[in-house]
């Protein structure tokens, strides 16, 4: 309890209010952006973080993935093109109100309950989050080792839609976290003689160059492609009638979302689209859905915003991060000595639990910001993309160079943007290659240490957490090909 | 292209990977300890193998379905993209790594407006001023990392 207040007292400081509101700026400002996504929004403001408070900092990052998830309905709505993948479901019902003339009351809507997601899921951290830590301080290198084997298999989840390329991305992940000094016996490992190869390669670097250089590289070959017809602003908001109607679908939509949040591997995606299907299924009037249904717009939106708070709690207690928003924001948290895992409410109880209430008073804050800041945020969606083309260049580079001051950290990120860059042309996925980045490591550290100290790879099998982690990764494979098999009998 | 033959050539590509890092190994770990039950050696052996193993099935899987689809006579295509508009990605590749080459010789401010502004050229911004936003932008950036946040810059 002490921690609690001393984190809120810590909160209570002009910095981390302005921090959270700038994030929430450049977030709803990202997210409005079509094509460019809360990860990229993350991935390019880290480095702007470098030398804040760690408090504000990292309350600088949820502002924007809070407004990054929230302003991908802006598009989706007055654009028909989700501004990121988690609006996908807001473009089937906002865009045909846009149409009707009535954007103001779906862009309402659209705020409203993503607020009220973002809150609940932002509670279900406070009050899971330390008791999944307490849990999680019993674990020794054995459950550390399948935690993080489990944490691998999310892999497959991820990419039910082609396991095998999912997995050599995750090979590949593995071999560049072996890159440098290695951490138990002090050897290099595939520096070729280079001495800066022997620091290995920093996750800060891969990851602007998997999600910022190749998003770059991928706008300059589709610059001529035009976004649609922008809808105005238009439309009163919704009335408390209206709210009061959609409340049922918006709380079970927000406990969904808070649900999938939880679970890693899925995401803002699944859980608006399984949020609408439900709402969809359980609504008096289905035949609205998809013509532009209020309803339909609140549970995608109170769905996807539900999931922000829930991510957090594997990626604080655990050290797994579920999806690449959160592997982001995992080097954000190393860089600023918050290491994510079992550890970190214990020895920075305060500040977590700062950086926990602060999400809460995000959620307030993006509430006035859209509620305010609408139109101008509206007016984003005509930035010329090949304007925006060297801003985005130049804060990456920066960026990346401000890690270490090193040039070679900048070579790093182009030839991590390009990897991304090729292999999505080719249907890879990069997030496999970022999971196995962040948690190759960590596995390897932990099964040598756990064989080290107990001489046998029985010792997985003697203790029942690792028992039960081994058989979440195995039921995690399992699942994922059934899904895989069940979308391929569908194609077909 | 047809879909499976890419997906071939890029699975040969990633075996041909896998085995060149798994006979990288004993040059490129150093002091290896054959005492060790576990050594420094066993992971990159472990993603080489899982590379190579997992690309082989995929090689079998996609010419399975490459003969089948062969058969049927309907073979998937991928959707070619215009050579011009790869060569404008080669081309800003080529830019990026330019303005990485020219930061420690012309300074920060000279080698990034120099940049902003030929990249502006080049996606046909023809628009005053918007090159001056632009420009206008890369010095707030360069003002917030050096004198905000105290980077030593170049």
């Amino acid at each position: 309890m002490d921690n609690v207040i001393n984190g809120f007292l810590q909160l209570l400081s002009v910095d981390n209010f302005i921090a959270m509101n700038i994030g929430l700026c450049a977030g709803i400002i990202m997210g409005a952006l079509p094509g460019l996504t809360a990860t990229m929004g993350v991935a390019v403001l880290l480095p702007l973080t470098y030398g804040m408070d760690p408090t504000a900092g990292i309350l600088l990052l949820l502002g924007v993935y809070c407004g990054g998830t929230y302003g991908g309905s802006i598009t989706a709505i007055l654009i028909r093109t989700p501004g990121t993948p988690a609006s996908a479901a807001t473009v089937l019902d906002g865009h045909p109100l846009a149409q009707r003339g009535e954007g103001g009351r779906a862009l309402d809507m659209a705020i409203k309950a993503s607020t009220i997601g973002g809150l609940i899921s932002a509670f279900m951290l406070l009050f899971l989050a330390p008791q999944v830590a307490n849990f999680a301080l019993k674990f020794g290198p054995a459950e550390k080792f399948t935690l993080a084997l489990f944490g691998l298999t999310i892999i497959a989840a991820i990419c039910s839609k082609d396991l095998l390329k999912g997995l050599s991305m995750a090979a590949l992940g593995i071999f560049i976290s072996c890159i440098g000094i290695d951490s138990i016996m002090g050897v290099p490992r595939f520096t070729f003689g280079n001495m800066y190869m022997e620091g290995g390669i920093e996750l800060i670097p891969a990851l602007i160059g998997l999600f910022a250089f190749s998003e770059i590289m991928n706008k300059v070959r589709d610059i001529h492609i035009p976004i649609g017809e922008i809808s105005e602003v238009k439309g009163s908001k919704i009335t408390n009638k209206e709210l009061k109607s959609c409340m049922p679908a918006i709380v079970k939509s927000s406990m969904i979302g808070t649900l999938i949040g939880a679970i890693p591997g899925t995401g803002a995606a699944i859980a608006s689209f399984l949020s609408y299907q439900e709402a969809k299924r359980a609504s008096k009037h289905p035949e609205e859905y998809g013509h532009g249904s209020i309803e339909g717009i609140s549970a995608s939106e109170a769905g996807n915003n539900g999931v922000t708070g829930a991510t957090l709690i594997p990626l604080l207690t655990l050290g797994v991060p579920g999806d690449s928003i959160t592997a982001v924001l995992l080097g954000a948290l190393t860089m600023q000595g918050l290491v994510p895992g079992p550890m970190l409410f214990s020895t920075h109880g305060t500040t977590m639990y700062a950086i926990i209430i602060g999400l809460l008073f995000v959620n307030v804050f993006m509430f006035l910001q859209a509620k305010l800041f609408i139109r101008p945020f509206s007016q984003v969606t005509k930035i010329p993309v090949n304007v925006l083309i060297p801003i985005l260049l130049v804060v990456s580079v920066t960026g990346v160079y401000a890690t270490n001051n090193a040039i070679f950290d900048v070579w790093i990120a182009i030839a991590m943007g390009i990897i991304g860059y090729v292999l999505i042309q080719a249907d890879y996925p990069v997030t496999p290659l970022l999971l196995s980045l962040i948690l190759g490591p960590m596995a390897e550290k932990n099964l040598r240490q756990a064989i080290q100290l107990s001489g046998t790879y029985m010792t997985f099998f003697t203790k029942p957490i690792c028992i039960v982690f081994i058989l979440l990764s195995v039921a995690s494979i399992v699942f994922s090909l059934m899904r895989s098999k069940t979308a391929k009998d569908l194609v077909e | 292209m047809k879909k499976t033959v890419r997906d071939m050539a890029l699975n040969v590509i990633f075996i041909l990977i896998g085995i060149v890092l798994a006979l990288l190994v004993p040059s490129q770990v150093k002091g290896l300890n054959q005492a060790a039950q576990m050594g420094p050696d066993f992971f990159p052996y472990i993603a080489a193998g899982l590379m190579v193993t997992v690309n082989a099935i995929a090689l079998a899987t996609n010419y399975a379905r490459y003969a089948k689809e062969k058969r049927a006579g309907r073979e998937e295509t991928v959707a070619q993209s215009n050579p011009k508009d790869q060569l404008r990605v080669i081309f800003i590749l080529a830019i990026i790594a330019g303005y990485v080459f020219l930061m420690p010789v012309l300074g920060y401010v000279v080698s990034t407006l120099l940049v902003v502004n030929g990249l502006l050229f080049m996606l046909n911004v023809r628009k005053w001023y918007q090159y001056l936003l632009v420009s206008g932008f890369a010095m707030v950036i360069y003002y917030v990392f050096k004198y905000i946040l105290y980077v030593m810059l170049p």
